[in-house]
């Protein structure tokens, strides 16, 4: 009772930094922003709040962040829109949406489509709010008594689960982590000063920023493939305010998968490596397995759009609680937050609620707002967003070329860093036509410092021995986990075989 | 894929060894029992040479047929086209200024993909510079590279 008290008044007062009117609009561009980069084939909503990044440079961290946070949950409302009008899904985590979506505005229900996707994800980012509000001040308190070897563990879980829980192989998301590691090495040595990794360039010895690092590998990499596919959106009828509203009969049939979906989506989130577009197929399949009518599914039933557009929303909030409280991003788009945290000087992670709770809690109260605004926007503008998306692909994807290059230029005015975006981006594009997932590269070039920082601490007490990452309780169950993680998913095959054999 | 997803691996493999090579030159304990600057680089470049071996691994026995890189010819012609423009308009931003590149890189780009289409191409070339220049210059006082003409 005394910690909801606590929190209640907490978000009282982020309500009041929410708010103020400097701090609505900045929401209000976020979520606006985030439904189009949603929309829109070709670029995700980590491009979306890399390249908006720059723009945050001068601005105070809370208004910073609520914009970031307005993209970032914006981007999975925005994703349904193209799926369920083009049947081109603007997320990967919109792409289930297209099964049942598309097929509903064939027949001429893509206005209910619509309407659920809205209500569902509405639904389900107040559910994940609610959640981040209650649970993530007492993980952070817990997470107050880490030291370096817990930190390191934590982060080795991080990692593993990343590996273990990733939907391309295994060895392609450790060779993406330690690229990204590989990066996060570069330039001046955090304990004894010394150059590394720099090959005796000058350019190199103040690092690779994040920001290179992000802009490069998810925009410029997005653009490169957007622009080899040349997607070209060709609409369905797109339905009038009048023609939004479900029948009785639809509503009956989505409660439940919204429900489900959310649950499902906020624990699937909260995992890193999990992320929404995961929580969209499982929420799909789950539908899928407890419906009775099965045979349904891909010929415009409801309840694959209601489940999976609640789910990945919900997985959104979820990514907030192991960064806010841990400081460790759940997601590709958490990361890139985490690095605009590092930026603003803010460390993420348990003495954020301590030192900055009005940062915290603004945040907090801005996503109650936000989605209050998304659920408004994704019902009565939808025709205002499909006149935007018939504009012209060249247009849109030479916008974010030049968004990109002036992005990468104006955080260290130097034209090095573009030339570091370039060939980045064209990282980022081999990346994805091979298949290596492009996250956990920037998870690692994010993280990468703090894990060094943290082993090299814990081995500096421990005089160099290992034994202190097994020395306290919460270490032991981390690593304990970390090894559980990726041991279970290839062994668990072989478990089944034997257990239906015996 | 099999073939890129062999020689991707191979790349890696190579890029392991040299990055191996580059941590032994630094220091692997900066004293007793402390890790030096050398130690996270040389366990990330073994790290990378597992994933490597993995992924080579795994391109061996994937039974799938090779995939063209391309979807058509069209396709190759327009990312490359993309690229090329692309790392003109970098070159191009010391003698021309950020603001001027910009432009002229739109009004190429635009004029190839939208012909015909001249008022958005012009719109796009003029205001788009304009915009920049009001958001990064004015708003954020970010000092854009100038050009000879002086802005």
């Amino acid at each position: 009772m005394e910690h909801l008290h606590t929190v209640l008044n907490h978000l009282l007062m982020g309500f009041g930094v929410a708010l103020t009117p400097a701090n609505v609009l900045y929401g209000i561009v976020g979520v606006v922003f985030g439904t189009f980069v949603g929309a829109m084939p070709g670029i995700g909503a980590p491009s979306g709040i890399a390249m908006l990044l720059p723009l945050t440079f001068g601005m105070n961290p809370t208004s910073g962040i609520i914009m970031l946070a307005g993209i970032y949950y914006g981007s999975q409302y925005g994703g349904s829109i193209t799926s369920i009008l083009v049947n081109v899904p603007g997320e990967a985590s919109s792409v289930v949406t297209c099964l049942d979506g598309y097929q509903m505005a064939l027949k001429g229900r893509a206005g209910a489509a619509m309407a659920v996707a809205g209500v569902g994800s509405f639904v389900a980012g107040t559910f994940g709010t609610i959640l981040i509000m209650l649970m993530a001040m007492p993980v952070a308190n817990f997470a107050l008594r880490f030291g370096p070897a817990e930190e390191f563990t934590i982060f080795l879980l991080a990692f593993t689960c990343l590996i273990s829980f990733a939907s391309e192989s295994r060895s392609k998301t450790l060779v993406s982590i330690m690229l990204g590691l590989v990066i996060a090495t570069v330039g001046i040595d955090p304990f004894l000063g010394r150059s590394r990794m720099t090959f005796g360039s000058m350019d190199l010895m103040g690092g690779i920023d994040f920001i290179t690092v992000a802009i490069g590998i998810f925009g410029l990499g997005e653009v490169l493939i957007g622009f080899e596919e040349n997607i070209k959106m060709q609409f369905t009828k797109v339905p009038r305010l009048r023609e939004v509203f479900p029948t009785v009969a639809e509503w009956k049939a989505s409660y439940w998968p919204i429900i489900r979906g959310s649950v499902l989506g906020f624990c699937v989130g909260a995992v890193p490596g999990g992320g929404a577009t995961v929580a969209s197929f499982l929420s799909y399949s789950l539908e899928k397995q407890v419906s009775r009518h099965p045979e349904k599914f891909g010929t415009g039933a409801i309840e694959g759009v209601a489940g999976p557009e609640a789910a990945n929303n919900s997985a959104t909030a979820g990514a907030m609680i192991p960064l806010l409280s841990l400081g460790i991003p759940g997601s590709g788009s958490a990361a890139v937050m985490m690095g605009a945290f590092m930026m603003w000087g803010l460390r993420p992670g348990p003495l954020l609620f301590e030192k900055d709770p009005q940062f915290v809690w603004g945040l907090i109260a801005s996503m109650y707002i936000g989605n209050v605004l998304l659920l408004f926007l994704n019902v009565a503008f939808i025709p205002a967003f499909v006149r935007i998306l018939r504009l012209p692909f060249p247009v849109m994807m030479s916008l974010v070329v030049i968004f990109c290059l002036v992005g990468s230029y104006s955080f260290g005015t130097n034209l090095f860093d573009v030339w570091t975006m370039l060939g980045l981006g064209v990282l980022g594009y081999l990346m994805k036509k091979l298949e290596f997932p492009q996250a956990p590269l920037v998870f690692a070039v994010i993280l990468g410092p703090l894990i060094e920082v943290s082993f090299r601490q814990a081995l500096t007490m421990s005089r160099g021995s290992l034994q202190i990452f097994v020395a306290s309780p919460v270490s032991v169950c981390l690593v304990m986990a970390a090894c559980l993680v990726l041991a279970v998913p290839p062994a668990w095959p072989l478990v089944r075989r034997v257990w239906r054999k015996g | 894929m099999r073939r890129a997803e062999q020689i991707s691996a191979v790349v890696l493999f190579v890029l392991s060894v040299l990055l191996g090579r580059e941590a032994l030159h630094l220091s692997y304990w900066a004293g007793p029992h402390v890790p030096g600057p050398g130690f996270l680089p040389f366990w990330v470049a073994a790290g990378l040479m597992v994933g490597a071996v993995g992924v080579l691994v795994a391109g061996r026995r994937n039974r799938e047929g090779d995939v063209a890189w391309f979807a058509n010819r069209e396709a190759r012609a327009r990312l490359l086209f993309l690229a090329l423009l692309t790392t003109l308009l970098v070159f191009a931003v010391w003698p021309l200024g950020m603001l001027l590149a910009i432009g002229l890189y739109l009004l190429i780009f635009l004029m190839i993909f939208m012909p015909g289409r001249w008022a958005i191409i012009v719109i796009m070339a003029v205001v788009t510079p304009l915009a920049v220049h009001l958001i990064f210059e004015r708003w954020l006082l970010v000092p854009l590279p100038k050009g000879v003409f002086g802005f």
